[in-house]
């Protein structure tokens, strides 16, 4: 209950927090370096932005019964369930040619490169093995269940260490636009710490996974090549691959 | 190579880093033979846009010449002398294909990172910032080009490096600008800021067929080059009581019948919008940051056209009412160089159109960091540093 109630008090979210306190400390600076009546009175609504900042709570958004720190509560909530992803992007080719480029094990590959090995085995099964840091364990085969021109649904192979399945939908645009594609990816974690942890890992990527997975496939497609800043150069060297 | 870097909040130096490589098969390699400040550097130098990284090569608006293609550059040349539009562009998407470039679909490595602030990611540039597209930039002895043969333009003979390279900015982007006001003829076109993009809108506005351009400044040594190179009338908004009935005075009541904003404000980021707004709000705080915008659409004409070509980052008290009462037109876009560097060299070639007098002040580019802390003071009446790298 204590904790409940401690919990409650805090009803400002993280960035909103941090932004409150370093202009509530600017604001209390300003007034300490050169005082005038106006900074002064800045100085007063600065210590109360800190104070929010700091407390994360802030009283008028208690009378207004506003609560930025709950809905980011509720959002960590929801990602708590299987991680499952739906993006999808539209691609200037036709859905054949889509169709016939993901079915590619060299092209996906290429595609996939950015979380994933992926490695084509005998009989239209490939192996995929996640970059690090999941490297260690997560890898599993997979197959696929092919609709032409389109979808392309897979599953992974009983006996993986990560159960998971998808689909991508190839779906003709309205005049020129081209493709609709559609990726959706859905994984089912071993239960116990391990799956926790696997879990907690992979809540961190999925959207951004999902959605740099189908930019990478549409520049690809559109263009030859995606987009690359590896041996960018830089004062810190040239390493900025992503 | 030598290049430079940003290093943090007025933290720039000069320093060595590895040489650009081919990466892709449509990449070229250049050897910058010149390259600009621009104002909206000035934005991350002062710390007020997010995403860059200390060690960053910054400049995004060069001319050089091609000394390595990738495999499948066809039409550029080792040799060839090119200026490049500061957005990168693929030439295949949707968005290349129907002349709006600098929202190219296939060019930034940081899209999903961009589109969380944007809603949806823009192409890349050179040297300004991760989120669009952390490229390196050309304020170095060499510069990766990607999808050479889509933009890199080639320098007609007998044009020099100082006539072409604000091609690759400032002069699309105030072209475009104007080209966004359709203009008629006999219309009045009222630009405010006279720096290099400011000065090209105007020159552009009399190359479309304005009859009269005005110009808003505070600084006499830039009116008095808007005056004199372009042959705009000039407004110093120090020295009216108010620049809305100045205009309303020079354009017999009517007002401009388009109004250009060259001036932008110091962006904020953008994930900050919200805290920023409510800070304001408890503390009454008020900054003259978005005065031009504000400005230029109380004094457009009714029916008339707002093109913001100017860098915005969060704006607040954006006075859409005005706006929806008085039926405005607002146009705005970061520029579609490819679609203009053509016709902009075509002016170039037959003595419309010189950009030159941009180029106050020249440097090398071990220089750089002098280079800019004068382009910010505008010590000197600067315009533009141009950077020689290899001087």
């Amino acid at each position: 209950m204590e904790q409940q109630k401690a919990t409650e008090s805090v009803n400002v979210g993280v960035l909103e927090r941090l932004a409150c306190t370093a202009a509530g400390s600017i604001l209390v600076t300003r007034s300490l370096t050169k005082p005038t009546f106006g900074r002064l009175l800045g100085a007063a609504a600065g210590a109360d932005l800190m104070y929010r900042g700091i407390t994360g709570h802030c009283a008028l958004y208690q009378t207004l019964g506003l609560n930025t720190a709950a809905q980011q509560r509720n959002g960590s909530d929801m990602a708590a369930s299987a991680p499952e992803v739906t993006r999808s992007i539209t691609i200037g080719k036709s859905p054949e040619e889509l169709f016939a480029f993901w079915r590619d094990p060299q092209k996906l590959a290429l595609i996939v490169s950015h979380f994933a090995q992926v490695t084509p085995l005998d009989h239209g099964i490939t192996h995929w093995r996640l970059r690090e840091p999941l490297s260690q364990v997560v890898e599993w085969d997979s197959r696929n269940i092919e609709t032409p021109p389109s979808s392309i649904a897979w599953e992974s192979l009983p006996g993986s260490k990560l159960v998971n399945h998808g689909n991508i939908t190839f779906r003709p645009g309205p005049d020129s636009v081209g493709t609709e594609v559609t990726l959706h990816m859905q994984f089912d974690p071993p239960l116990g710490s391990v799956g926790a942890a696997i879990v907690s890992a992979l809540h961190k990527i999925p959207r951004g996974v999902a959605g740099q997975t189908l930019r990478r496939f549409k520049s690809l497609v559109e263009t030859g090549e995606i987009p690359s800043l590896a041996l960018n150069p830089s004062g810190r060297g040239n390493s900025d691959s992503i | 190579m030598k290049a430079l870097c940003w290093n943090g909040v007025n933290d720039l130096r000069v320093e060595t880093v590895p040489d650009p490589s081919i990466l892709n098969p449509h990449d070229a390699i250049l050897r910058v033979t010149m390259s600009t400040t621009c104002g909206s550097d000035l934005h991350f130098i002062d710390g007020y846009i997010p995403t860059m990284r200390a060690g960053d090569v910054i400049g995004h608006e060069f001319v050089g010449e091609v000394v390595e293609t990738g495999p499948e550059v066809k039409k550029v040349k080792k040799g060839d002398r090119v200026v490049v539009p500061s957005f990168i562009c693929c030439g295949q998407c949707w968005y290349c294909k129907h002349d709006l470039w600098s929202l190219c679909d296939n060019t930034n490595p940081n899209a999903e990172e961009q589109a969380a602030m944007l809603g949806y990611p823009t192409a890349g540039i050179y040297g300004y910032t991760h989120a669009f597209g952390g490229y390196a930039g050309a304020h170095a002895d060499y510069v990766r080009v990607p999808h050479a043969d889509v933009d890199c333009f080639p320098v007609p003979e007998g044009l020099r490096d100082d006539q072409v390279v604000f091609l690759s900015d400032a002069a699309p982007t105030g072209y475009m600008g104007v080209e966004f006001c359709n203009i008629h003829p006999g219309d009045i076109v009222a630009v405010w800021g006279c720096g290099g993009v400011g000065l090209m809108a105007q020159k552009s506005a009399f190359l479309l067929g304005a009859s009269r351009v005005i110009a808003v400044d505070r600084f006499p040594d830039r009116l008095r080059v808007a005056r004199e190179k372009i042959g705009s009338e000039t407004i110093n908004y120090e020295q009216v009581h108010s620049v809305l009935e100045a205009l309303q005075d020079m354009t017999g009541g009517r007002g401009p019948d388009s109004c250009i904003d060259a001036v932008g404000m110091e962006a904020h980021g953008t994930g900050m919008q919200y805290q920023y707004d409510r800070a304001k709000q408890a503390l009454h705080l008020h900054t003259d940051r978005g005065d031009a915008l504000r400005e230029a659409i109380m004094a457009c004409r009714k029916g008339g056209t707002l093109s913001i070509i100017g860098v915005y980052g969060v704006m607040d008290k954006f006075p859409v009412g005005v706006i929806m009462n008085k039926g405005l037109t607002v146009r705005s876009a970061q520029q579609h160089g490819q679609k203009y560097v053509p016709r902009l060299l075509e002016h170039t070639v037959r003595g419309e159109l010189d950009c030159s007098f941009l180029a106050t002040h020249r440097l090398p580019l071990q220089e750089g960091p002098r280079g800019y802390d004068m382009f910010k003071k505008k010590h000197d009446s600067c315009l533009r540093v141009v950077f020689t790298p290899q001087a």
